[in-house]
């Protein structure tokens, strides 16, 4: 009598387990690579407080690498050393981890691979995601267009790539909106993150006559020129430069993973993952404009507010006629801007 | 009056050309003693994390500068020990000191990521808007002019004092020169941490002035264009002034041609100053027979029972 409660006890234990087990979060881990430190104060800080919005909305374990390059080998080993651990989705956070991640889907069909800013995936564990960062770019042009006064705006620029000629069109249509008569002037440093290249470009920029600076860069260095010779200036990332460069501070398209990360891992939890690559701006909360000072007057602010809430609703389009693929290969200048371009 | 633009290039062509003198200049004195430091990158690092916390902490910039000089001094001295008084390879030492040094200045400066630096170096004159070359020149940082003495000072040292003279025996003969009685492990372990205290120097510039904040691998390889630059200037302070000016104007001269429409591969410029180095030095070994100037004891560990 007592075994045939005892043989119950265990078929009920087992059947429960079964019956949790399959959305419980504690059967999984997740584990993040990152390309820079978790405090850089930009892309890498972006994505780490990222990690900590996810934690603390599903509770699940996580860990994180920092200053791991675009480098298969260095990537590898991490990445193996987390899956042994029973690490089983892995979030690499740099383009250069494409093809590595690719490779170790294939290896690894029990892990799933998230690959931020990138293209590829497979049809079963791994796929890309990113934000339409071009459309806080655009809301940031409409701030820069109204507080230049000598119609000429600077952007330190990276590399010639359609993700950056993109935020520049998009951020020149937006100045442009407000102010018809201004011109953006692109000049590449041809670095990510590059302290002296940086800070030489916006000092060109600031000698050219521009009095309103901006950046697709990672480094602060632009928004510390222009503090220096009483320009304004947004920045990039997250809003931290208001510290480094309080006067010249104005705003910053900034990048907001949390929502979408724990997304994503809620529906591999749930058994709903799928690899369709995300790619949303603000319409899915990714992307934002950091709170904007009070350099801008209030109705611009008001106009901003407004179009953030169309482009939301999808009844304001910044690039009118142009599709998805359009948009990822965008290789021209809106006639704005003046820069060279190859 | 002479084009906004025009100055602005001079400007940032005598700033980039400080950090890398003062570097450069310190490499020079290492190398006359025939040690050769590839940890440049590493202690102009360690100069400028050790700086900018100092300034950010105490708001005390002579403090600062004080604090940069020595650690990278302080820093230095492990490539000394290991190099002078344990004889070990110079070349992996250099490059430990280079890896360590990144690593290390990331590691304390973690917390001083974006901070805002309330007092910055000065310049002797305040010139708001530069209109003319003198201005340009007066309104240069206080580290601009203390490279002008240090550059007259190193090469009047290197040429008509005993220790300038001490320098160039042990690097060119260190056997010979111990035979004669100098100390060649001291001279050289002194010559090691005076470059170190250059490479602090240029490092405080950096954070302090140049680029006043903090972030991981700030430097950014402009330790090995330094190394470059002793190279190109044949171990001469005043040729390696030259050097650092060419150099300088190099970088600044890409961002500001995009502004009047011009493209300058970037990357063709990047490696110029290497492309330039190596050149030389072929044009040297056709015409001068090899003769760079070098050192002849560089690199080679000096060991007293080898006499």
């Amino acid at each position: 009598m007592r075994r045939s409660w005892a043989v119950g006890l265990i078929i009920i234990s087992i059947l429960a387990m079964a019956c949790g087990g399959a959305a419980d979060v504690d059967d999984y881990k997740a584990a993040f690579v990152y390309l820079g430190s978790a405090n850089d104060g930009g892309w890498t800080q972006a994505h780490d407080e990222g990690r900590q919005y996810l934690v603390e909305q599903t509770g699940i374990e996580t860990a994180f690498t920092e200053d791991i390059p675009p480098d298969a080998t260095e990537f590898r080993t991490v990445a193996e050393a987390y899956i042994e651990q029973g690490y089983n989705i892995i979030f690499g956070t740099t383009f250069g981890y494409l093809d590595i991640m690719e490779e170790m889907a294939l290896e690894y069909p029990d892990v799933i691979f998230l690959h931020c800013s990138g293209y590829k995936s497979n049809d079963s564990n791994y796929t890309n995601y990113f934000g339409k960062i071009y459309e806080a770019r655009y809301l940031s042009g409409l701030a820069a267009g109204s507080l230049t006064e000598s119609n000429k705006i600077g952007y330190v620029a990276a590399f010639p790539i359609p993700e950056v000629i993109r935020g520049i069109n998009a951020f020149a249509n937006g100045v442009k909106e407000v102010n018809p008569n201004a011109t953006v002037e692109v000049v590449w440093t041809n670095t990510w993150f590059g302290p002296e290249e940086e800070t030489q470009a916006a000092n060109a920029l600031l000698e050219a006559g521009a009095d309103v600076l901006t950046q697709h860069q990672d480094s602060a260095s632009t928004g510390i020129a222009a503090e220096a010779a009483g320009a304004k200036w947004i920045g990039y990332h997250t809003g931290y430069g208001k510290d480094a460069a309080p006067s010249a501070f104005v705003t910053a398209p900034v990048w907001n993973w949390g929502p979408l990360y724990t997304d994503m891992v809620n529906a591999v939890i749930n058994d709903e993952f799928t690899t369709t690559p995300y790619w949303t701006g603000m319409s899915g909360n990714v992307v934002d404009l950091f709170e904007v000072s009070d350099d801008v007057s209030s109705d611009v602010k008001a106009l901003i507010e407004q179009r953030k809430q169309e482009i939301i609703d999808g009844t304001f389009v910044i690039f009118e006629g142009s599709s998805d693929g359009d948009l990822l290969g965008m290789s021209y200048f809106v006639d704005n801007v003046v820069g060279t371009l190859d | 009056m002479i084009d906004i633009q025009l100055l602005g290039l001079l400007n940032a062509t005598l700033q980039a050309a400080t950090l890398l003198f003062v570097a450069a200049l310190g490499e020079l004195i290492t190398e006359k003693s025939g040690i050769l430091n590839l940890g440049v990158e590493g202690m102009i690092s360690i100069g400028a994390v050790a700086g900018f916390m100092t300034a950010v902490n105490t708001n005390n910039i002579f403090l600062a500068v004080i604090v940069g000089v020595l650690s990278s001094s302080v820093f230095a001295s492990i490539h000394a020990v290991v190099t002078v008084v344990l004889k070990q390879d110079q070349t992996v030492s250099g490059l430990i000191l280079t890896i360590l040094g990144l690593a290390l200045s990331s590691l304390i400066g973690k917390n001083y990521v974006g901070k805002k630096l309330d007092t910055k170096l000065d310049s002797f004159f305040s010139i708001d808007d530069p209109s003319n070359i003198l201005q340009v020149l007066l309104s240069q940082n206080i580290i601009f002019y203390v490279a002008i003495l240090l550059m007259i000072l190193v090469s009047y040292t290197l040429k008509n004092t005993m220790f300038g003279r001490r320098l160039e025996a042990v690097g060119e003969d260190s056997k010979a020169a111990d035979s004669m009685g100098l100390n060649v492990t001291k001279t050289q372990f002194i010559a090691t941490c005076l470059g170190g205290a250059f490479a602090g120097l240029s490092g405080v510039y950096l954070t302090l002035s140049y680029v006043p904040y903090w972030t991981d691998n700030m430097t950014a390889g402009r330790g090995w264009i330094a190394l470059a630059l002793v190279i190109f200037g044949g171990w001469k302070p005043y040729r390696t002034a030259l050097g650092a000016l060419l150099f300088g104007f190099l970088e600044a001269l890409v961002p500001r041609l995009q502004t009047y429409g011009f493209e300058l591969n970037p990357y063709i410029v990047k490696i110029a100053p290497y492309i330039i180095t190596i050149l030389i030095l072929v044009l040297l070994t056709i015409y001068k027979g090899g003769k760079t100037g070098a050192p002849k004891n560089i690199g080679i560990p000096f060991f007293r029972e080898n006499r």
